[in-house]
């Protein structure tokens, strides 16, 4: 592999877990954990423990509810699933990260100083 | 806003559930190790090679906990508070003591409030400007040689000039 993987830049993990239980209902840590994975093609460099910590704020925060659950092998595990102001909460934020990337695509889109004539 | 004043209180409340919260994380980080070991074992892993594996993506057990904390609960708060609770509870473990030691504050605090506000009074009645001035009539003296007794201390109502 050429490329080393990608750091997650602060805050992004919230979002990325936000987005996860949006779409994918109810879920434990390690199945948010393998969904973000394989929604980024193993390219960030997660470790899925640090899931833990994004969770805790989430729910401190009221954007997430927790209740312990059975898994599909039969395993106890706690399951997260996305409140109402979550919900909101998401719309905002992924809105701005939209607009953040675009005008990041737009300024690196700027021709570099060889090119000039 | 609202949802950050909220974290704050619920980080700060979490200090008086300290031992549920970090049970409940235990479990759930056990429960995550066995979610991921069993579907190492099923991608073909041996036992050993998925436990090994799943530690490895985890970032490892002890990390997660702390960083787990870290975020829940006021960390710079945490540590004196638990300091406080354990002294509470050895003091409670032998109370004859904690007994003897407030006791020995209580008097210790009274009885230097006592000599500081008579020693304060007695400078102020020295040094205060209006009390020595000439309508002052008594002279620091009489104070000095009357020191030993608290009622020399007290101004009598003829001291002062009609």
């Amino acid at each position: 592999m050429g490329h080393s993987k990608l750091d997650l830049l602060q805050g992004t993990l919230d979002l990325m877990v936000l987005q996860t239980l949006a779409s994918m209902g109810p879920l434990h840590g390690y199945g948010i954990a393998r969904r973000i994975e394989q929604a980024s093609g193993d390219a960030i460099l997660l470790n899925q423990g640090t899931i833990y910590a994004s969770l805790v704020r989430l729910q401190q925060r009221g954007w997430i509810s927790a209740e312990w659950g059975t898994s599909d092998n039969n395993r106890k595990a706690k399951f997260y699933s996305i409140t109402k102001r979550g919900r909101k909460q998401l719309t905002e934020d992924a809105a701005y990260w939209q607009r953040l990337s675009s005008v990041m695509d737009r300024v690196l889109a700027l021709p570099g100083e060889e090119a000039e004539p | 806003m609202i949802d950050r004043l909220r974290q704050s209180l619920q980080r700060f409340l979490s200090l008086f559930r300290r031992a549920g919260l970090d049970q409940e994380h235990d479990a759930e980080v056990a429960a995550h190790l066995d979610l991921a070991i069993d579907e190492n074992r099923k991608n073909g892993m041996s036992d050993e090679e998925a436990r090994r594996q799943a530690l490895i993506r985890l970032g490892g057990v002890a990390q997660t906990k702390e960083n787990y904390r870290d975020y829940r609960s006021i960390a710079w708060l945490e540590t004196p508070f638990r300091d406080f609770c354990f002294a509470l509870r050895i003091l409670r473990k032998s109370p004859g003591f904690c007994v003897f030691a407030i006791l020995a504050l209580a008097l210790g605090i009274g009885f230097s409030s006592i000599v500081f506000s008579i020693f304060l009074r007695n400078a102020a009645v020295k040094f205060a400007p209006v009390w020595s001035s000439a309508r002052w009539r008594f002279p620091c003296s009489y104070w000095s040689l009357q020191g030993s007794s608290f009622a020399a201390l007290l101004p009598s109502p003829t001291s002062i000039p009609a």
